[in-house]
């Protein structure tokens, strides 16, 4: 439970030693209530397993894990998406995981995307991907190819700031509509109201599509939402310095550059900057090493030539496969004998 | 000796017959007489059939016998052979009425000798040779004769009608054109005028004693004239060119109606001819049997060579023991099945017919007349009618049994129609739920399974208005049905490990499950399920055999996601399983495909577009080969698995699996785990680490021992058992369970701040309460020997 395990943003807004704050206060704004929560839901609900574990460890491994960001692996949306930290992690995972995609190049599409995410998180919703794939691909059609690094800061502006986008979607329709974006009702965080808007912005979109809105006028909403808005936000003067960019601005076009914009990456700080996304060279070591075992024993049952710690391992960790492969000995087996009866006859 | 039975026979037949006949013929009363008349009948017979084979001939043979009258030498040789005949001919009279009784000799003679063939039974054929013994007896001069023979032996006969004198005249061929005038002859009773060129029937109505008429082979068109003759009995007009049967008002005594080769085209006007026994109509022009009824006593009809194509009527004969239907038009048993009705008959004669050509006629026919003895001049045996039996019996279960193939066929095609029009409303349920919000997506109640009472899923298409955003890539809607053709071609394995069984199966589809909407077939090493339903033929008790015989098993129209739970099943049952088919399974996502890792050994894995969106992403056969490995999958999608194909596949997904498996929290892998997995990791933890606090380095170390099998391991797809259940029950434990972590930590919170405070408060009061200390102490020792003294004495005291 130390202040290490939260995000370095927090503890340089919040100091134990800052007397000016309630204990309560601190909690909520630094998560440990949650991920205690969690962690103890979690022991609870597989107590069998974890008891086994032990308790003592289990405990240590779980925060150790939030510390390391790999605690989101495998788990499910909701926990996910209930934390920046998580947020973050998730997308950092996301990153190490698929680099090598991005490596070779190849373009996906946006329910390419989905099934990958999906393999890190089972229930991972389809429509925060799609919402990144619009920033990507603007007015094409969604089921257009993209490249993955577009599609990387996309899904981190999108997934990292979920909410406040959302309130910005809201306030740049009432614009587009002529509405005083002052009476706006921040949406709260529940991503199901996201949808009718989304929905309602597909219409507009028809409609409204070429003509942008105010920058400086969105600006200003944009910084009176700031100013009330209890989620985290992309810095102002990162918005500012895109919103001065251009004369007209499309709420799509300033998804794009925000997603584009390296110190919002930088403050996320899950991501490394765009020319070195694709380095990481100590998963590329691990990944040859892995290949170099596949290519030593190939579909490796049939040639016991493979390291032999490595043999043993394979023995161990795939039970099935060593029912096969006893199989086929036993075959092999019964063929020789009879082969040395016919000899022998 | 075959004559003698025949004779046996016939005797005994006739006698029988006679008691029936009696009323009929009363000229035949004398048993003695009687008997003469059949012994003389008998061997004469047997001659004349050896060179008579069918009708035609019959009539060509009496023609010539009566052009040969002239050779005296002939007419010798017959006389000779028939004294009896030719010495009285009152005899001959007496066979000549009583006419039916003697074709019914004739026919148990011929039923003595199988050897003659297609003998003629009509009556008129022996008429037509008693006539010809008439002209014999009148001799050859063949002259306009008048022959009154008052016969001795007559007298003798109790009948009244013959005891009075009876006169004939033959005028067998004095080309006749016309009837002659027998003015005074009102006694008169048989009168011949065969062979003729007559146009009228004329000068014959005052001939009330007229018992026989004989106008065969004349020029007669029309019937009329005969209106008066009321005593008579045999009528004769074969061969003339009669269009309509009429004016048989008055002759209500006929026995014998002979109007073959006529043009008659209609049976009419005869239903009052109640004492008529012998009806022959062959050779007209007649299409139906019809009008037949009240012809109470008629026991022959022959309706050889017409047109007749429809049977009617027959059932209302009640005395008809013969018919006579050869050389018609009768295509179909259909239109004989008035026969069935008749329990009198015993003859029929059908050939020359359509029907008769049939490979199950004869069966037919004695399976349908039941007392039939006789059929196309041939015994029925009891042999016949017990194959006829086994014979209908097979065509019946034959019948049956492709009866019960075609209704399976359509069985089965229904069912697999029914089961693809569910799985596109289950799609297009499918399709829906994304709109309804994120969570949903994955929660099992969208899954078909959870739908089971949609049975018809037409009810369950969407409206059309409805707005569906979420379509693109999870493919079109497309018509079910004409992929089984490339089905087909894939479903072969490879290699099939035992050709014989192979062979043995390919012919014979077996049905394991059928119902409107499912199907479960096994088709020799192919197993295949259409529909939800089907996948209830895994559940059942399989022989060792017919498992270990399946190589192939074929999934369509049921969703994914509820063949998952059966893959450890199927995996037990099926030890030989490997090729795996999926049409139209709904497999959209790649974690899906993770499922299949559950089978315990697959050479071919085959997902077909049609239906599995997963097959349009490009990363879906890299993902098959990445987390299948451990199958050593040789094809996917009839394609070869190469080495490359394997390392390509590494290279996407192995630092997935990398990362996977060795930053994934242990505690964590625990759960994600099967079984087996789980507790090689739970040994690996005991064995390595007692100590509580892994160091990340070894953490990663315990990672890669267990090597990559864990790191494929860890993408499994949660089947839908274990996220399933009972989410009522779930949530309240879990909402339960969640208040009391809350208060839990809500206590633990609230102690910690306050140990929290009150460190807080030492904290600040620790440098005054220290410096506090520090006065005490040194005010304590300003005074060094005082000091010294006072310790000495706290020591000194505590010792």
């Amino acid at each position: 439970m130390s202040v290490s395990t939260l995000s370095p943003e927090m503890t340089t807004r919040m100091n134990r030693f800052n007397s000016t704050i309630t204990a309560d206060e601190y909690l909520a704004d630094s998560n440990v209530l949650f991920y205690l929560s969690d962690a103890v839901t979690q022991l609870l609900e597989h107590k069998e397993e974890y008891s086994q574990f032990g308790v003592t460890r289990y405990f240590a491994e779980y925060f150790s894990s939030v510390k390391n960001s790999n605690h989101v692996l495998f788990r499910e949306y909701n926990y996910i998406r209930a934390t920046s930290h998580n947020r973050a992690s998730f997308i950092r995972v996301f990153w190490r995981c698929f680099r090598q995609i991005g490596k070779s190049g190849d373009l996906l599409s946006m329910l390419e995307y989905r099934s990958l995410l999906q393999l890190l998180c089972p229930d991972f919703p389809v429509e925060i991907v799609q919402s990144a794939a619009r920033i990507v691909l603007m007015d094409d059609a969604i089921d257009c190819l993209m490249s993955f690094s577009d599609f990387l800061y996309a899904f981190q502006l999108q997934f990292y700031y979920q909410e406040f986008l959302d309130s910005v979607l809201v306030i740049y329709q009432d614009l587009l509509a002529g509405k005083s974006p002052n009476t706006v009702i921040v949406p709260t965080s529940t991503s199901i109201e996201q949808l009718p808007s989304v929905a309602a912005e597909e219409n507009d979109k028809e409609e409204h599509q070429q003509d942008g809105v105010e920058p400086s006028t969105l600006a200003q909403c944009i910084d009176a939402l700031c100013d009330r808005f209890k989620h985290s936000h992309p810095t102002r003067s990162c918005m500012r310095e895109v919103l001065e960019q251009t004369d007209k601005v499309s709420y799509y076009s300033l998804l794009m550059s925000l997603a584009k914009h390296e110190t919002i990456n930088q403050t996320i700080g899950a991501l490394p900057s765009k020319a070195e996304l694709l380095i990481d060279p100590e998963m590329d070591q691990e990944l040859d090493k892995l290949i170099a075992q596949i290519s030593v024993s190939p579909s490796s049952n049939s040639s016991g030539s493979a390291v032999g710690g490595l043999k043993e391992v394979q023995k161990k960790a795939s039970p099935r496969r060593n029912i096969h492969h006893r199989r086929k000995i036993e075959v092999e087996s019964d063929g020789s004998t009879e082969e040395t009866d016919s000899s022998e006859n | 000796m075959e004559t003698e039975q025949g004779e046996g026979r016939a005797m005994h037949k006739h006698t029988s017959g006679n008691d029936k006949w009696v009323f009929l013929t009363p000229m035949v009363n004398s048993c003695k007489l009687h008997l003469t008349t059949v012994k003389s009948l008998v061997p004469e017979r047997g001659q004349r059939m050896t060179d008579s084979h069918d009708f035609v001939k019959e009539t060509n043979t009496s023609a010539t016998q009566t052009r040969n009258l002239s050779n005296p030498e002939k007419q010798e040789r017959k006389q000779v052979s028939s004294p009896i005949s030719t010495d009285s001919p009152a005899h001959n009279l007496v066979s000549l009425a009583g006419g039916a009784p003697n074709g019914s000799v004739s026919h148990a003679a011929q039923e003595a000798r199988d050897k003659t063939q297609r003998l003629i039974h009509s009556a008129g054929a022996t008429y037509y040779r008693h006539s010809l013994n008439l002209s014999k007896t009148a001799g050859g001069s063949g002259v306009y004769k008048y022959n009154a023979v008052p016969g001795s032996s007559l007298t003798r006969l109790p009948s009244d009608s013959f005891a009075s004198s009876f006169q004939r005249i033959d005028l067998d061929r004095h080309s006749l054109e016309e009837c002659p005038q027998l003015g005074t002859m009102d006694e008169l009773q048989l009168l011949n005028l065969q062979n003729n060129l007559i146009t009228r029937i004329q000068h014959l109505s005052h001939l009330n004693q007229l018992v026989f008429l004989n106008l065969y082979d004349n020029h007669i068109s029309e019937m009329t004239g005969i209106e008066a003759l009321s005593s008579l009995k045999i009528l004769m007009l074969g061969k003339n060119r009669i269009h309509n049967i009429c004016c048989l008002g008055r002759l209500s005594k006929l026995n014998v109606l002979d109007l073959h080769d006529n043009q008659i085209c209609r049976i009419e006007n005869m239903s009052h001819l109640s004492e008529l026994r012998v009806l022959n109509l062959a050779g007209n022009n007649i299409t139906r049997v019809e009008n037949l009824q009240g012809l109470d006593c008629l026991t022959e009809l022959n309706l050889q060579q017409n047109y007749i194509s429809i049977v009617t009527e027959v059932d209302r004969l009640p005395s008809l023991q013969r018919l006579f239907l050869s050389c018609n038009n009768i295509t179909s048993f259909n239109q004989l099945a008035c026969l069935g009705e008749s329990c009198s008959l015993t003859e029929l004669t059908l050939d020359g017919n359509p029907v008769a050509l049939e490979t199950w006629y004869k069966q037919a026919v004695l399976r349908c007349v039941l007392h039939l003895r006789q059929l196309d001049m041939k015994r029925i045996t009891d042999e016949d009618r017990r194959m006829a039996g086994v014979q209908a019996r097979k065509e019946e279960e034959k019948k049956r049994e492709s009866h019960k193939q075609t209704i399976h066929k359509e069985k089965r095609r229904l069912a697999i129609r029914n089961a693809a029009q569910q799985w596109e409303g289950v799609r297009a349920c499918l399709e829906l739920p994304p709109t309804n919000g994120a969570k949903e997506e994955v929660s099992p109640e969208n899954s078909p399974a959870h739908t089971p009472a949609q049975t018809n899923g037409l009810a369950q298409e969407p409206s059309p208005d409805e707005p569906r955003r979420i379509s693109p890539g999870s493919g079109p809607e497309r018509p079910s049905g004409g992929t089984e053709n490339r089905l087909r071609t894939n479903s072969r394995p490879n290699s099939p490990r035992d050709p014989k069984l192979v062979e043995a199966g390919s012919g014979s589809v077996q049905s394991l499950s059928l119902s409107d909407n499912h199907l479960a077939e096994l088709d020799g090493d192919t197993l295949r399920l259409f529909g939800l339903g089907a996948l209830e033929a895994l559940e059942r008790g399989w022989g060792v055999q017919t498992a270990g015989a399946v190589t192939v098993i074929t999934f369509r129209y049921i969703n994914f996601d509820a063949i998952i739970p059966t893959l450890p099943r199927i995996r037990v049952k099926f030890p030989n399983l490997s090729h795996l088919i999926f049409l139209e399974t709904n497999i959209s996502r790649l974690p899906q495909l993770a499922a299949l890792a559950q089978v315990r050994r697959l050479d071919q894995l085959t997902i077909h577009p049609e239906g599995n969106p997963v097959v349009s992403l490009a990363l879906w056969r890299s993902f098959v080969i990445y987390r299948l490995h451990h199958l050593n999958l040789q094809r996917i999608n009839g394609q070869e698995v190469t080495m490359n194909d394997v390392i390509a596949a590494e290279r996407v997904f192995g630092t997935l699996g990398h990362i996977a498996a060795t930053e994934t929290p242990r505690c964590r892998l625990l759960l994600l785990l099967e079984e087996s997995r789980k507790r090689q990791l739970q040994f690996l933890l005991e064995g390595r680490g007692r100590r509580a606090g892994l160091s990340p380095e070894e953490l990663r170390d315990n990672g890669k021992l267990l090597g990559e099998g864990l790191s494929r391991a860890l993408f499994n797809y949660p089947s839908r058992d274990c996220s399933a259940e009972s989410p009522e029950e779930g949530t309240v434990e879990s909402s339960e369970r969640a208040a009391m972590i809350q208060q839990y930590l809500q206590e633990l919170v609230q102690r910690a701040s306050d140990t929290n405070l009150k460190g807080e408060a030492l904290h600040k009061l620790w440098p005054s309460m220290f410096a506090e200390m520090v006065r005490d102490c040194v005010l304590e020792m300003r005074d060094q020997a005082a000091f010294r003294q006072a310790s000495l004495a706290k020591l000194s005291e505590t010792k």
